[in-house]
């Protein structure tokens, strides 16, 4: 009994490293500027065929794909911020919309270039770490821990350096901001640079840990929005009680239930919290 | 001048003579247009697009062949594509424009349920026969209602002679795990028709639970199958990333019993999905690219002009199928129309594909002789590579 609860805390802990993982650079963006980027599934997405692209195709390991990686998909993120949401910045419809019609783009240029095939990376760290009659994979264990590690650069970034604080100032008036002599642009620039570059990162590390696909775009997106709502729109730091909630309830749910009922369930206690505690967890931290 | 004038009549008669042929060819070469589904974009691509090239290249060498000839007269095989966008609407328009627009009597392809059902609501009515890639078996998808709709591969057929073979070769074996992907209604229809194939055999299903399509993180879900404690984990259905994942977590998890796949999860893509050495052992009825164990229309007529047009992919192999299949029955019909072929086909003893001569089953399953049953291969992951065990003969009741 006492291994069985033990075992679901490992599960969890596991599931919820990848919800995290993939929700900082989303919970990033819309904390600052304040757009829903939808397209943030399907940049994770190409961020994982860009690391499998390093990785395999060009033979230099994970090690060396993910900081590539991570740095194409920022370079990508500064394009995106001057050309796609720049022009849109005080209109969130229309950045809405912008979003939306990036992820029909990106998606069928990946269904196209890359092909509808599934394609396998090798793992970070091979091999099981085995504890009793608990096993996982030693490859979750490094996603738990870089995790963690971001999790904690981000928040002393956004509450203790300069550029920290102008993102903050811009998240609460971005005229004021403006008017104080913060760059509003490049501000902008470097937080999607950052949005983008922690959904590649993502997508490299759990494209290793599980398979990589076009459709896991659709699919990691609404996580991650369920993440967001549970830890409250506009907060960062508590990014770890959303991603731990929706990972508690991805993994015990079905546990108790049939799995078709699963996601049914999860999402109907997302919207009961949103109607109890609309601000979620921890509200408006940003 | 008199030897000029038999100069030119002489010339005249050869020039008549020589140009004979063509002029008779010409007029008696005619175009059959067939229609060709396959998602392109969207969910159902990874299935249905490398049919596209699959069946161009059938076309390709059933037209440097002569094309197909019915009461002397040889028609060359046209494709016309459409993209039905991975939709069931989209398969619907994508028939409509086919059938009304493109005026064919012949239309190929479709893999999903909801895709084929919504594709046999314009074609039966048009009185245009259908040769779909796949069916998972869905009552809804396959019966009587639609005797002008045929289909090259069924979910169960392979699970007879797997199941048989795990016994075999696994004689410790007798608990099964069957995880079935939640797509298109299917759920019901494996577990009718595989689970008692499965407990005829001696088998206990302990674990039979669908988990949906767009799953991202399988641990739970596997864990959860685990806990039944299933000798064997036996995949009913589902693309080859599907597989490959639930076998990532179920080694890391420490289960060691077999894993097989009844649904041809192709041994070579898993492998290359999980890696070596947490997909050893794992074993699929299906078919392998450049096995030489493969039959020689397979390796000389498929596998050698796939990859002179630079095509590699193994899924191929169900367009070129559909529409070898569907060119059989017409000449074997010596008919066009599709009314008068779907009847012939019905009653013929063997069709060729590229894994040998497939038989016609599925009158007591569903009540209509629609599946073709070919044989297939059982490969094993070995040592990071495809090895081929035997050829078995699948079956549909």
């Amino acid at each position: 009994m006492v291994s069985q609860v033990i075992g679901q805390i490992v599960n969890v802990l596991m599931t919820s490293s990848i919800y995290i993982m993939v929700a900082l650079g989303f919970a990033l963006v819309f904390s600052v500027m304040r757009i829903m980027n939808f397209a943030h599934g399907a940049i994770y997405m190409i961020g994982g065929f860009v690391c499998y692209y390093f990785s395999v195709s060009m033979d230099l390991g994970p090690w060396v794909a993910l900081p590539l990686t991570t740095c194409v998909m920022a370079l990508f993120g500064v394009f995106i911020e001057k050309f796609c949401f720049r022009p849109f910045r005080r209109d969130f419809e229309k950045a809405t919309v912008m979003a939306i019609a990036l992820v029909t783009i990106l998606k069928t240029g990946a269904d196209l270039t890359v092909g509808p095939l599934a394609k396998g990376m090798p793992p970070l760290v091979a091999g099981s770490i085995n504890i009793g009659p608990i096993a996982f994979g030693a490859d979750r264990l490094v996603v738990l821990f870089i995790v963690c590690l971001l999790l904690t650069a981000l928040i002393i970034l956004v509450r203790r350096t300069q550029i920290g604080q102008a993102m903050l100032a811009i998240a609460h008036d971005p005229e004021a901001a403006s008017l104080m002599g913060i760059n509003i642009n490049r501000v902008s620039s470097l937080v999607c640079a950052m949005g983008c570059g922690l959904a590649g990162l993502a997508g490299g590390l759990v494209g290793s840990v599980l398979v990589l696909h076009v459709s896991v775009a659709d699919s990691i997106l609404v996580r991650t929005i369920g993440v967001i709502i549970l830890s409250g729109i506009g907060s960062i730091g508590g990014i770890w009680a959303g991603g731990l909630a929706m990972g508690a309830l991805d993994t015990l749910g079905p546990y108790f239930l049939p799995f078709v009922m699963s996601d049914p369930f999860e999402f109907a206690l997302v919207v009961l919290i949103l109607i109890i505690k609309p601000q979620g967890f921890f509200g408006h931290e940003l | 001048m008199r030897r000029g004038l038999l100069f030119v009549a002489l010339a005249s008669i050869c020039i008549a003579v020589g140009l004979a042929p063509i002029y008779t060819s010409a007029a008696e070469t005619k175009v059959i247009k067939i229609g060709a589904v396959n998602s392109l974009t969207g969910f159902m691509a990874a299935g249905e697009s490398p049919s596209d090239p699959g069946m161009k290249i059938a076309a390709d060498w059933i037209n440097d062949k002569g094309g197909v000839t019915v009461k002397g007269v040889k028609y060359k095989v046209q494709l016309v594509t459409e993209d039905p966008k991975s939709s069931a609407e989209g398969m619907a328009a994508a028939c409509i424009k086919l059938v009304e627009k493109e005026k064919v009597k012949f239309i190929l392809g479709g893999v999903n349920p909801m895709m084929n059902i919504a594709a046999s609501s314009v074609t039966e009515p048009a009185n245009v026969l259908r040769m779909a890639s796949y069916t998972v078996g869905n009552p809804d998808e396959i019966n009587a209602k639609f005797p002008l709709t045929f289909f090259t591969n069924a979910n169960m057929q392979a699970a007879r002679p797997l199941l048989t073979w795990l016994k075999e070769t696994y004689p410790q074996v007798k608990t099964l795990a069957f995880p079935h992907p939640g797509e298109g209604g299917g759920l019901d229809s494996r577990r009718k028709n595989i689970e008692p194939i499965a407990n005829k055999l001696g088998f206990t299903v302990v674990f039979s639970e669908e988990f949906p399509g767009d799953m991202v993180d399988y641990t739970a879900y596997v864990k959860k199958g685990l806990a039944t404690n299933p000798d064997a984990w036996v995949f009913t259905d589902g693309w080859s990333y599907m597989v490959a994942a639930q076998i990532k977590v179920l080694r890391r998890q420490g289960f060691k019993g077999p894993i097989l796949s009844i649904d041809p999860a192709i041994v070579s893509e898993v492998l290359q999905l999980a890696g070596p050495e947490l997909a050893e052992g794992y074993a699929s009825a299906s078919w392998e690219m450049f096995s030489s164990d493969m039959k020689p229309v397979f390796k000389k007529e498929f596998v050698a002009r796939a990859l002179k047009g630079g095509h590699s992919n193994a899924w191929m192999a169900w367009g070129f199928n559909d529409l070898w299949a569907t060119v059989q029955a017409i000449e074997s019909a010596q008919s066009l129309d599709p009314v008068a072929v779907a009847k012939h086909l019905r009653s013929m003893k063997k069709v060729e594909t590229l894994w040998g001569p497939a038989v016609m089953g599925g009158q007591a399953t569903f009540g209509i002789q629609s599946c073709l049953c070919p044989p297939q291969a059982i490969f094993v992951a070995k040592k990071g590579k495809p090895e081929f065990v035997k050829w078995v003969q699948t079956d549909v009741p």
